[in-house]
């Protein structure tokens, strides 16, 4: 996790030193390119738009962060052989899990704000000029929803998978697809009704940029998802036969 | 277990390269338009735009688009299962078991390597045999055979480059509970690398990475690999195999 976070901050480094000639670059691209290109709708130009290019991969690392962490978090026990432990101790099971939740979410908010921070200082250091400090929030809030879709994916998956070493896996393959898929729909648009599927696509950072705003269907989606998968965790773990 | 896994991984990337590549005659039509338009701008633009080697109205540069995903998800299973089958002993607690047979912990290590190393030589032979129907099926022809190859070759030692940290990375760590969470961060972070030094095209990355080393628009461009990066790409898995094994000889090993 740290390692995630470090190399948040090398992106940065790199970004940053390049950043004032890609900007030159991108001045002179027209219009009528940067539409075809698929970044009409951001100015890229603008340190906003350019941040937002970069967006795509924090959305990659946090996704990929939080639905281990939450496949993880459940099936711990039974990897480490500590379930005997755990679960005969006088407390419920949803207690248990309601704990564990909590765990992963203030790991996921930590996340979060080193990326909001690491964003903000990096931004000052190399950007002279108005403060986009709303902007970047507002992406960080978007991407906060994201993280938590794929935790209680996450947690979705393992309390459901009877083999936890499967849980893992089956929870890569469903980041690395999604992430698929909506690389395929950057490309291609006339797959465009796939959107849903993928949380990658649910708030991109153009739209939030340039709206100013997230899209409520999708607002509407993510928060089903959300419940739906943290029933999912409870019912599933509390009939679930641990292993020892 | 492990050839069931190698089975599912070998099949996902077919997939994926089947699902890119159907929709390869729809997006034909608008690419080339595209890239007649793009034609028109400085060379510089298309640069930093990461334009200038993948020409995508070629089905061979399509297939070098696509061909990164596949780099992708072939580099995580790479480094999945070099790290898994190095890290077994103590996460299993089977180290006093094996540890205690009278052989040497090299030929432990080698028989590990070599059954990795197997299992991605047939992936490879399965993917490369795959993907040269499908190009047949949907390039009609209109590619180069022996760049196809060139290309395809480049899984192998990409993968041969992850699969070194990823033994490396066993033999470094006390104890690998879970493989797949250091696996992913690995080769994420190797990956946004490329893709950063592909839209700032700033030298220096390209030494860090290995998916620059074998950068698909250049390999397709100049239908040759780069000598440099190939060296720099060997020395680093004779290194970290190297490595390995000294560490593994001399590593503690908890059995409970």
């Amino acid at each position: 996790m740290i390692f995630l976070i470090y190399m948040g901050m090398l992106k940065y480094t790199g970004f940053a030193g390049a950043g004032e000639s890609v900007t030159d670059l991108f001045d002179q691209i027209p219009a009528g390119v940067k539409s075809i290109l698929g970044i009409g709708e951001l100015d890229v130009t603008t340190i906003a738009g350019y941040y937002a290019v970069f967006y795509l991969y924090f959305m990659l690392l946090a996704g990929a962060h939080a639905i281990m962490l939450g496949a993880i978090i459940i099936s711990k026990e039974e990897r480490d052989k500590t379930g005997d432990f755990l679960f005969s101790r006088p407390v419920s099971r949803s207690r248990i899990i309601t704990s564990k939740l909590i765990a992963a979410l203030l790991n996921i908010i930590v996340f979060n704000l080193t990326t909001l921070f690491a964003s903000l200082v990096f931004i000052n250091i190399y950007h002279k000029g108005p403060a986009i400090t709303d902007i970047i929030i507002q992406l960080m809030v978007s991407l906060f929803i994201l993280q938590l879709i794929f935790m209680v994916v996450g947690t979705g998956i393992a309390s459901v998978t009877k083999n936890i070493k499967r849980a893992t896996s089956i929870s890569a393959g469903i980041l690395l697809t999604t992430f698929l898929i909506s690389a395929a729909i950057d490309l291609y648009d006339k797959i465009a009704f796939l959107k849903f599927i993928t949380p990658f696509q649910y708030f991109p950072a153009g739209e939030t940029i340039t709206t100013g705003g997230y899209s409520p269907s999708y607002l509407i989606i993510s928060f089903l998802l959300i419940i739906t998968f943290v029933i999912i965790t409870y019912r599933f773990t509390e009939k679930r036969d641990i292993y020892i | 277990m492990s050839v069931l896994s190698m089975i599912y991984w070998t099949a996902a990337i077919i997939l994926l390269l089947l699902m890119f590549m159907l929709m390869y005659p729809a997006l034909s039509q608008d690419i080339s338009v595209f890239e007649s338009i793009l034609n028109n701008f400085p060379l510089e633009l298309r640069q930093a735009l990461g334009l200038t080697t993948l020409n995508l109205s070629q089905i061979l540069g399509y297939y070098g688009f696509v061909f990164i995903y596949v780099l992708l998800i072939g580099s995580i299973y790479a480094i999945k299962s070099a790290m898994a089958v190095l890290s077994e002993e103590p996460r299993s607690k089977t180290a006093d078991f094996l540890l205690a047979k009278p052989v040497s912990r090299t030929t432990v290590v080698t028989a590990k390597v070599l059954s990795v190393l197997t299992q991605l030589a047939v992936q490879n032979i399965i993917f490369i045999g795959v993907s040269y129907i499908i190009m047949l099926v949907y390039g009609r022809g209109q590619f180069n055979v022996a760049t196809l190859v060139l290309v395809n070759f480049s899984l192998i030692q990409v993968q041969l480059f992850f699969f070194a940290v990823g033994i490396f990375i066993a033999a470094v760590m006390k104890k690998i509970k879970t493989v797949l969470p250091i696996a992913l961060g690995v080769v994420f972070a190797f990956y946004i690398i490329q893709m950063i030094n592909q839209s700032i095209n700033d030298p220096k990355l390209a030494y860090i990475t290995p998916f620059a080393y074998f950068d698909v628009g250049k390999i397709i461009q100049n239908e040759s690999y780069d000598m440099i990066f190939l060296g720099i790409n060997f020395s680093i898995i004779a290194i970290l195999t190297a490595l390995t094994y000294l560490l593994y000889q001399r590593k503690d090993m908890p059995s409970i």
